[in-house]
């Protein structure tokens, strides 16, 4: 086991114990809990696997922005705008938004709704709820 | 497979077969300058191929197999054939290379040393290799840095720019048309199109060089530089690795003595101008500190 | 229980400084760990040979002023458990059985 880092004398240190005595101190070591996080272990990147994948869930809409509805384009528009929608009561997991981006509907809507619902979906970015459950219905990049 | 096209790209030997004639059409045009793919057996096989026998006539869609498989991935329409074939390709090398360390980033080169910048989609690093490449750098490649374990070198792996939303409008405005895929609109990641690399990219793709500087960009935010401290680098960086832990050792070995010789920087910005001014300003800082 | 400790043979672990951390890989395992003080040096203090916990503390306080608001012993204890759940070391009951 290689020793990386011996332990040099200080010279230009004083002891506080030694005050006029030749100038040696070795280096401070925090052990215990002062010593804070002390290891860290490399994972994979790619930890997410194709199984997660359909077990994700997408909230429609982000849980940031609940009470607004859902306009056919995708859009999040006040709540009664015309031809918009309320939000569904429960959000989808990745299962179900992959058949309907294959052609079925989403569970539980009429076919307008669910289109509206994909918008939402398909309009998703990076930092908004679900967007990471989309992307990884896609190939990755 | 009704076609079949064979690409040879940096190390790598694709054969890529087709149940339509339409994205290997698009492929053959826009990788025409790189050497005949024949010229060694495949490394990887990718097949475009309808997921069920009517999707290949009404509402063609295409669905990407090949050695390595995502199970459970959508299929795209035929009219991103193309797109379907790139992030094909790029699957195969991201699940099955071992002969290099790969790295999620874009490389370009001058004097001799390689640039490096790695970061998430939407970083800016495919924008920033394309712009580099068409300014006086030679572009090595703008999806995988290929870091050979015994040299350190970065090899080059120059295939199309995949260029997105705003940044089309960018390359537009100073290269010819004719150096652009077709453009492909509603993506799952927006509009994208294909950029051809520049011919001296692929007359040089058998050329390394020596990484000297590694930046971590970051499109959008306000302009900002900071060191990054290598055990901070090195995290990052596995986690910015498809092969790091397949690799094993040479994995370790490469990845550390990377972050050894090479100083790290994150970089924020939202100018495309003012940022290639501050790289010159840091590739000439980072070589005269003799790395 | 008692235990001893030794650390694992050289040849299979490859370590590698990096500023203030040690990045190790286990060859065995193809795990990578990077760890920060006072791993690294505590590591350092463990020999071929099995030793138990006194002996390893008189050589940390040997070649460190050790510091922390904790009894240092149980510290350390704790500490080597770490390492040992990881794989970087060995222990075993003082008796000279294997630990379960």
């Amino acid at each position: 086991m290689s020793d990386p880092q011996t332990p040099e004398p200080q010279l230009d240190a004083v002891s506080d114990t030694n005050p006029t005595g030749p100038v040696v101190g070795r280096r401070a070591l925090m052990i215990g809990a002062a010593a804070g996080a002390t290891i860290l272990s490399i994972k994979p990147a790619l930890a997410q696997t194709a199984g997660s994948v359909l077990n994700c869930k997408i909230p429609i809409p982000d849980p940031a922005r609940s009470g607004q509805y859902i306009a056919a384009d995708g859009t999040l528009v006040s709540p009664g705008t015309a031809g918009s929608f309320a939000p569904p009561g429960r959000p989808f997991t990745g299962e179900e938004v992959k058949a309907a981006l294959s052609g079925r509907s989403l569970p539980g809507t009429s076919y307008e709704q669910s289109q509206a619902y994909l918008n939402y979906i398909r309009k998703l970015q990076m930092g908004q709820s679900g967007f990471t459950c989309f992307a990884s219905l896609q190939m990755p990049r | 497979m009704q076609h079949e096209l064979r690409l040879h790209v940096g190390p790598v030997r694709f054969r890529i077969g087709s149940q339509w004639a339409q994205p290997l059409d698009h492929m053959r045009r826009l990788y025409a300058d790189f050497p005949n793919g024949d010229d060694g057996p495949p490394d990887f096989t990718v097949r475009l191929e309808a997921p069920r026998l009517m999707r290949r006539f009404i509402r063609p869609q295409v669905a990407i197999a090949g050695d390595f498989m995502l199970p459970d991935a959508l299929p795209l329409p035929l009219a991103h054939g193309l797109l379907a074939a790139e992030m094909a390709m790029n699957l195969q090398v991201a699940l099955g290379w071992r002969r290099h360390l790969l790295l999620h980033a874009s490389v370009v080169e001058r004097d001799g040393r390689a640039l490096i910048m790695t970061g998430l989609s939407g970083s800016g690093k495919s924008t920033l290799s394309a712009m580099l490449g068409e300014n006086g750098w030679r572009f090595m490649g703008d999806e995988f840095a290929l870091i050979d374990p015994d040299s350190g070198m970065a090899v080059p792996f120059p295939r199309l720019v995949s260029l997105k939303n705003a940044a089309i409008d960018a390359m537009q405005a100073r290269l010819p048309e004719h150096r652009f895929g077709p453009v492909l609109a509603d993506t799952p990641k927006g509009m994208i199109r294909h950029l051809m690399p520049p011919q001296d990219a692929v007359k040089r793709m058998g050329e390394g060089a020596l990484p000297a500087l590694m930046l971590f960009p970051r499109y959008g935010f306000d302009p900002e530089l900071r060191a990054v401290g290598k055990p901070e680098a090195f995290v990052r960086l596995t986690q910015a690795s498809t092969n790091y832990v397949s690799m094993g050792e040479a994995g370790f070995a490469a990845l550390s003595g990377l972050i050894d010789r090479v100083p790290v920087l994150a970089m924020d910005f939202n100018d495309g101008d003012a940022v290639m001014a501050q790289i010159d300003t840091l590739w000439r800082d980072a070589l005269a500190a003799g790395r | 229980m008692m235990l001893d400790y030794r650390a694992r043979a050289t040849t299979e672990l490859r370590t590698h400084p990096l500023d203030e951390f040690t990045l190790i890989y286990d060859r065995a395992s193809g795990q990578t760990h990077l760890l920060g003080a006072p791993m690294p040096e505590l590591l350092d203090c463990l020999g071929a040979d099995w030793e138990s916990l006194p002996i390893i503390l008189a050589r940390l306080n040997s070649r460190f002023e050790v510091g922390g608001n904790d009894d240092a012993a149980q510290a350390v204890r704790a500490h080597l458990a770490e390492l040992i759940m990881l794989g970087l070391a060995e222990c075993r009951t003082a008796d000279h059985s294997d630990a379960a």
